[in-house]
């Protein structure tokens, strides 16, 4: 649950934004044919020391929807704002000193980490970025720690990348995440390259974070189950608009919009006494194509429940008083 | 039960490892099941569990050297594939048993057509003309459920979607109504909404054919959804295997229930995890007696040098390598 109060301003804010990528042709004279509509009018808040979770299929613009809120991209409409600033119209000093307070672990602790340098200099590498964050005499205390507090040996510093196994590696990642002391930290799949055995300890080590340095998270995943595990509130995103917020209860036990229902009733249990019946409805077909999206309401192509009104396009918003917008014309009735 | 008086495939006691100039690396050590006609049989491991390469194996995929076949035996309707020719062995592939692989992608050829791939399968093995095989190409897209199959039948792989490439490869591994199919990670790589049709599919399929199906890989939510039977490996050995209801109400070894405790699941909302300490062993370095002892909560001073043999838990052939076996399956699950 959010510990601090409503009355806060968020601390990550996202409103109307857009990220199209033109598609061009012509080998010499390039000219703009179409576009990508990867993110497509987003609005999003994240309150400090909360989590918010977007869960979505591949290609529904989550990454590149995270790319935008940590101002490692342009959008090409909307606003993004981190603690009240606005990152696109700062300084590089500025923009800089903004990056300290929000940071990012990668997906895949593979290639997220620079082969030729060890352990130590991988997690000390912001110190170098930002000199006067620590004082030169103290980094080497501080990396110590920082391998501490992600469950790694310090003594362990002097060893390199291959020498450590895929969930260490991405301890390390998050190791050095968290040297510049952020408030925000926004995670782009962290656990889905993962053995599962190996998953649940990275899982827990981002939970105890979170509460031990009142960390706020935007925990992005394809992965439902993974999701509810870690998140107070959850987005689900759809072709590149989100469909769906909620708290945890409301999206995984009440879910008012027909995709999130869809997404909720694929996903396999891991108990098959609980095995979906044999003709239980499956989604058809697969997600179109974020260059051609269809019109009106984007899931109209393969929702069950899609009628004539779908061909106008609705709009997230809350009914019945309950604080769940949900971007559907006909949503599922959770009051029966 | 079949009648017949072998059992569809057997494979008792594999091992392989690769020999290369920086030693010896064991990757399947002692591997055992029996996969019976219209049967799903999971093979459920972690990365580097060996699990691929033992299906490499009984497929005759591995290429000798670096991989040596050291020990034991692979039965098909009692025939040992392991003592064919190259020759044999590849017309016993593609007729008698066949394999889908996780990425279609690189899985199919780039530059052929889909039809023209589909039916290279009854020209080569069957000896049909160009005609009569594009015909039967078309026919068994329909029969994946690839919507406007005659029209398709000329796209390339590039052309379909993730789920739809799927079928294709689907489609090829059925292509000659094989006895046993291999899908190793069949849905690894699809979305949820696109892995449920293919589960789908493949259960759909199997009723009709009566086939054997070895499903391969790591995901306990897929496994619980489609297999009757489960066999788990670690470090290229069997744990654990028993029907699959058996093996989720009452693991009897711990890291099983370990795996079991440490997955988030949909069904438990914000459920603490259990999670497994240490990470798996690689393949070149596997502890002595026990390999899972390192992590297991359970282990003992015998754990480290003695390995455990089978011990039977149930009537019905559940059984767990394991010391304490007994004791972790009258466990109370939590």
């Amino acid at each position: 649950m959010p510990p601090s109060a409503e009355t806060d301003p968020p601390l990550l804010q996202a409103t109307a934004l857009t990220r199209h990528f033109p598609i061009t042709t012509g080998v010499l004279w390039k000219h703009r044919t179409g576009a990508v509509r990867a993110v497509d009018g987003v609005d999003l808040t994240v309150r400090r020391a909360e989590t918010l979770g977007i869960v979505g299929e591949s290609g529904c613009g989550k990454s590149t929807l995270a790319s935008l809120l940590m101002a490692l991209d342009q959008p090409t409409s909307g606003t993004v704002t981190i603690d009240g600033q606005d990152p696109f119209s700062l300084s590089g000093r500025e923009l800089r000193t903004l990056r300290r307070r929000v940071q990012m672990v990668l997906q895949d602790p593979y290639t997220s980490l620079d082969p030729r340098m060890t352990a130590g200099q991988i997690v000390g590498e912001p110190f170098a970025i930002h000199p006067d964050a620590v004082p030169r005499t103290d980094r080497g205390r501080r990396v110590a720690e920082l391998l501490e507090t992600v469950g790694l040996d310090p003594t362990h510093r002097d060893r390199y990348p291959h020498q450590f196994s895929g969930g260490q590696r991405q301890r390390l990642g998050i190791a050095r995440a968290l040297a510049l002391g952020p408030r925000l930290l926004l995670c782009d799949e962290p656990v889905s390259a993962l053995d599962v055995s190996v998953q649940a300890q990275v899982l827990n080590l981002l939970q105890d974070l979170r509460r031990d340095l009142r960390l706020a998270c935007v925990f992005i995943s394809h992965d439902l189950a993974v999701v509810q595990h870690l998140c107070d509130r959850i987005a689900v995103m759809y072709l590149g608009k989100i469909v769906e917020t909620g708290t945890r209860e409301q999206i995984y036990t009440t879910p008012r919009h027909p995709y999130t229902r869809a997404l909720l009733a694929a996903a396999p249990v891991p108990d098959p006494r609980r095995r979906a019946p044999d003709d239980a409805h499956l989604l058809e077909g697969d997600l179109p194509s974020p260059a051609s999206p269809p019109s009106g309401c984007r899931f109209r192509t393969r929702c069950p429940r899609a009628r004539e009104q779908c061909l106008t396009e609705p709009e997230l918003r809350t009914r019945d008083g309950a604080d769940h917008p949900t971007a559907c014309h006909f949503p599922i009735d959770t009051t029966t | 039960m079949s009648p017949a008086a072998h059992p569809l495939l057997e494979v008792e006691d594999l091992c392989v490892e690769f020999r290369t100039r920086r030693g010896t690396i064991r990757a399947v050590n002692g591997l055992s099941y029996t996969l019976h006609e219209g049967e799903t049989l999971a093979l459920l491991g972690e990365s580097g569990s060996g699990k691929s390469v033992a299906a490499q194996a009984v497929m005759g995929l591995l290429d000798t050297p670096p991989a040596h076949i050291t020990r034991g035996a692979v039965r098909l309707r009692g025939d040992d594939l392991l003592a064919l020719s190259p020759e044999r062995h590849r017309e016993v592939r593609g007729t008698r048993l066949s394999m889908i692989f996780q990425d279609a992608l690189t899985a199919l050829n780039p530059v052929l057509s889909v039809g023209d791939q589909l039916a290279e399968m009854y020209r080569v093995h069957q000896g049909m003309g160009r005609k009569a095989a594009l015909a039967r190409a078309v026919a068994l897209m329909d029969r994946v459920r690839i919507p406007a199959a005659s029209r398709r039948i000329h796209d390339y792989p590039h052309q379909f979607s993730g789920g739809m490439r799927q079928r294709v490869m689907i489609a090829m591994a059925l292509a000659l109504d094989p006895e046993v199919v291999i899908a190793d990670e069949p849905t690894t790589a699809l979305d949820v909404t696109v892995q449920a049709q293919i589960m789908r599919l493949l259960k759909q399929l199997q009723s009709e054919t009566r086939m054997g199906l070895l499903l391969i890989t790591h995901d306990l939510g897929v496994v619980a959804e489609a297999a009757d039977r489960i066999t788990v490996m670690y470090a290229g050995r069997t744990v654990e295997s028993a029907s699959a209801d058996d093996l989720y109400a009452r693991p009897g070894h711990p890291y099983t229930r370990g795996l079991l405790d440490s997955v988030p699941r949909l069904d438990r909302l914000g459920k603490p995890l259990v999670p497994i300490t240490g990470a798996p062993p690689l393949p070149s370095s596997i502890p002595a007696g026990c390999a899972f002892h390192p992590r297991c909560p359970r282990a003992e001073p015998r754990c480290g040098s003695e390995a455990p043999p089978f011990r039977t838990l149930s009537p019905a052939g559940h059984r767990s390598a394991c010391h304490f076996a007994e004791e972790v399956h009258h466990a109370p699950v939590g």
